[in-house]
């Protein structure tokens, strides 16, 4: 069931009215409720696949138990067979066929061919964001950081609570479980605080992020029409606002989802395109998958501490593997490579974390100095996305190529779109001006006209779901990370 | 909670009164009386004033954008009706609204694209809507349940869609120039035909598949098009089933899903003009879109057309 579907849009109140009005509020059942719920949501697209998260789930949460009772090296071997288990599933389902065809490649290329054949298999929704929410359950329960689950149903919630299961945040136990085994009353600030971040979430979803991906698809998937250079580097940077629109857009969504059912999930995305150099980017940019790299990769290979080299190296396996769980193509491992690459002059020089406040802090608007890095930063992390949107290389390196020819200082031919490119401009420009409005704030809108009388608050909010239907598309966007 | 829920309350209110107030209330904007949709009225008038027996084209902007009629009036000596406007208005509604119409002696050939045989489609989309509520609010009638619960999404954005100030205040980008006239009414000819693109020239246009990603085969339409075969042959006509002149790249790109049109068809024994390959377009005759032709690729289907026709009423006499 996707967010911005019908389905959703009836699912969601029937299960808000269940949770609140026929559960008697009673933990147990409000959880149970919350499960099947989650359960049906995700079976919704594909029932085989919820027998696999099933068997995911059960399995760690046996496996958990044992990791705790052992002692010594067998506590370590249950650790190891968990860890073991969840990355074969997810090696399988999403690196399989990329192995087989990388090594038969590189076979080929030193004169020995191999005929091997791949695998026709679907990759099950979700799988690299619950896979990790396990992990760092297994990892935790063996650091003795958390106690394990005694019931089954908490555990099931964890993992699956559907707001968070097909793409994140990545939740931790040390977050969630408190909140999921504590009992939970309705807060109407809470509820409200809800709504309006789902309300922006689908703004930034439905207005910005699809409508952004027709400019972007027109210019590179049409190979067949030749764009200037400058036509290309406006599709690199329309895809900059798809990209984050569309993913910050879906975790608005399950943060204000979760809101209504009394849960407060991680933050994800902290205003990212405001930021002034790489390393605050990625500080604000899919947090809850950057801090699990931080504290279960980065920290346990040596972190910060060691040699300048050790360092360096750390930095790479971080880029690197991040780069390969968004997907089996090289394109993602240069994607992340690339962010290394500009991660690394801060490293080195030790200003990786010289930016650790939100931008003009207390003030409305930045020095020249801040806006030239904002720009800066920008301009980079375009290039990086435009190997992350390509099919492969050879489309990555012909869209970079064809970027910077000469080209590039032409005028677009804007004709060649069937688009209102204009009036989208607009939108992403008072898009811009409410995020960067609201930018101490957990979300854009969190605080914007709250304090305004409801006459001026209300027409507000319809003006932005008038904009958000007027602006939808006839059919059903996918969230890019759903592939993922 | 009791708050929450009356404060929820109020505003969908608020939502569903500008909803209704956009629905059934504020006027649609000028242009709509010029656009493309509003060539039903001109249409429906050929149909109900054009004597039998006639030559009725059924189908979307494959017909409305891929057919000669004067052509076939030559050919056939008999006179045609382009019914044809837009995919988007949905091959149910086409059919259910054109029944009425059909009399004795007449052809119908209905000439769906292939999007219409997956997913919904045939119900209709946004185009039904605007044509119900814009153009033709009486035509209401024609549409099912399964219909009206199909198109409520539409219905709703088409309500929001009053309070666009990107009607008013900014330009869409036109590919051709308003003077061009290609998707306003008084593109369409004395049959039906929209004719005045066909002193423009063609773009390029990337291949595109025929359905969307997850949609299936909807068996339902055959079951329309057999209810309106024998609502038609009762009435002493005589329906035919072809196919849309097709962009060869894109048909390239969905052989497997339009293989399976005309092998569902076949099944059902329907009196076919031609096979899918058969009406393949070069993508040089291609003029915006993957149906829609320039003069060139509008003249070869249309003598495929006649062809097929011929040999058919030939063959049956």
């Amino acid at each position: 069931m996707l967010f911005n579907s019908v389905a959703f849009a009836i699912f969601l109140p029937i299960i808000f009215i269940l949770y609140w009005f026929l559960t008697g509020k009673n933990l147990r059942i409000q959880n149970v409720l919350l499960l099947i719920s989650s359960f049906f949501f995700y079976s919704y697209w594909d029932y085989r696949f919820l027998l696999l998260l099933i068997l995911s789930i059960s399995l760690d949460f046996v496996v958990a138990k044992k990791i705790h009772n052992a002692e010594g090296p067998k506590k370590r071997l249950w650790f190891l067979t968990s860890i073991i288990f969840n990355l074969a599933i997810l090696f399988f389902f999403k690196y399989f066929n990329f192995f087989i065809e990388s090594f038969s490649s590189a076979f080929g290329t030193i004169g020995i061919p191999i005929n091997v054949s791949i695998l026709n298999l679907i990759l099950p929704l979700g799988i690299s964001f619950y896979t990790f929410h396990e992990l760092s359950y297994i990892t935790d329960i063996y650091r003795e950081k958390v106690k394990p689950v005694e019931n089954y149903v908490d555990y099931a919630l964890f993992v699956s609570f559907f707001p968070l299961l097909v793409a994140g945040p990545i939740e931790r136990a040390t977050h969630l479980l408190p909140q999921i085994q504590k009992k939970r009353y309705f807060n109407y600030s809470q509820a409200v605080n809800g709504l309006r971040q789902l309300l922006w979430g689908y703004f930034k979803k439905v207005v910005i992020a699809d409508n952004c991906a027709e400019v972007v698809n027109s210019i590179f998937n049409n190979t067949s029409t030749s764009h200037t250079g400058s036509a290309y580097f406006i599709g690199a940077v329309f895809f900059s606002f798809q990209i984050y629109c569309d993913f910050s857009g879906y975790s608005d969504i399950a943060l204000g989802t979760a809101r209504l059912f009394g849960f407060e999930l991680l933050k994800n995305f902290n205003y990212p395109y405001f930021s002034r150099d790489i390393a605050e980017f990625w500080r604000r940019w899919h947090i809850s998958l950057t801090t699990w790299f931080r504290d279960y990769v980065y920290i346990p290979l040596g972190g910060n501490k060691g040699s300048t080299w050790i360092r360096v190296r750390n930095t790479f396996l971080i880029f690197l593997i991040s780069g390969f769980w968004h997907g089996a193509n090289w394109t993602f491992i240069v994607w992340g490579l690339l962010n290394a690459v500009y991660f690394l002059p801060l490293l080195l020089l030790k200003k990786n974390r010289s930016n650790l406040e939100i931008v003009a802090k207390g003030r409305n608007f930045p020095t020249l100095k801040e806006t030239l890095s904002i720009i800066i930063t920008f301009i980079l992390t375009t290039l990086a996305w435009i190997f992350f949107r390509a099919e492969n290389m050879t489309a990555a390196i012909s869209d970079i190529s064809a970027i910077f020819s000469p080209s590039l200082i032409t005028l677009p031919h804007l004709a060649s779109f069937t688009f209102n490119i204009y009036a989208l401009d607009v939108l992403i420009l008072l898009f811009l001006l409410i995020e960067w409005v609201g930018r101490e704030q957990n979300f854009a809108l969190e605080t914007l006209f709250v304090k305004s009388k409801r006459f001026i608050r209300w027409p507000f909010y319809i003006i932005i779901i008038i904009t958000i239907a007027i602006w939808s598309k006839d059919q059903q966007q996918q969230f890019i990370y759903f592939h993922f | 909670m009791k708050s929450f829920i009356r404060s929820v309350a109020i505003f969908v209110f608020l939502l569903v009164f500008f909803n209704i107030l956009g629905i059934l209330v504020i006027p649609p904007t000028a242009y709509v009386s010029n656009s493309l949709l509003s060539g039903k009225i001109k249409k429906d008038s050929l149909l109900r004033n054009t004597p039998s027996p006639r030559v009725i084209l059924i189908g979307g902007s494959n017909v409305s954008f891929g057919i000669d009629s004067y052509t076939i009036k030559d050919s056939l000596k008999i006179t045609p009706v382009n019914t044809a406007i837009h995919a988007g208005i949905g091959l149910m509604y086409m059919l259910s609204h054109t029944i009425p119409f059909v009399k004795k002696g007449d052809i119908v050939i209905i000439s769906p694209e292939y999007e219409q045989y997956y997913g919904n489609l045939f119900l209709g989309s946004d185009e039904l809507v605007r044509t119900i509520f814009d153009v033709s609010k009486n035509d209401y009638k024609y549409l099912t349940f399964d219909q009206w619960v199909h198109l409520t999404p539409y219905i709703i954005q088409y309500g929001y869609s009053k309070y666009n100030l990107r009607n008013l205040y900014f330009k869409r980008i036109p590919i051709y120039s308003p003077s061009d006239s290609v998707y306003l009414k008084s593109s369409f000819d004395k049959f039906g035909d929209a004719t005045v693109h066909w002193k423009l020239k063609g773009i390029t246009v990337p291949p595109e598949d025929i359905k969307n990603k997850g949609d299936q085969f909807n068996f339902d339409v055959i079951k329309q098009l057999k209810a309106f075969q024998a609502a038609a042959q009762q009435k002493g006509a005589i329906v035919y089933i072809t196919y849309p002149g097709l962009q060869s790249s894109s048909f390239a790109k969905s052989v497997g899903q339009i293989n399976q049109v005309s092998y569902e068809l076949k099944k059902a024994n329907f009196k076919l003009l031609g096979t899918p390959y058969q009406y393949r377009i070069p993508d040089s005759l291609c003029f915006d879109t993957k149906y829609h032709l320039i003069k060139k690729g509008v003249d070869m289907r249309t003598k495929l057309l006649i062809h097929d026709l011929k040999s058919s009423l030939a063959y049956n006499k």
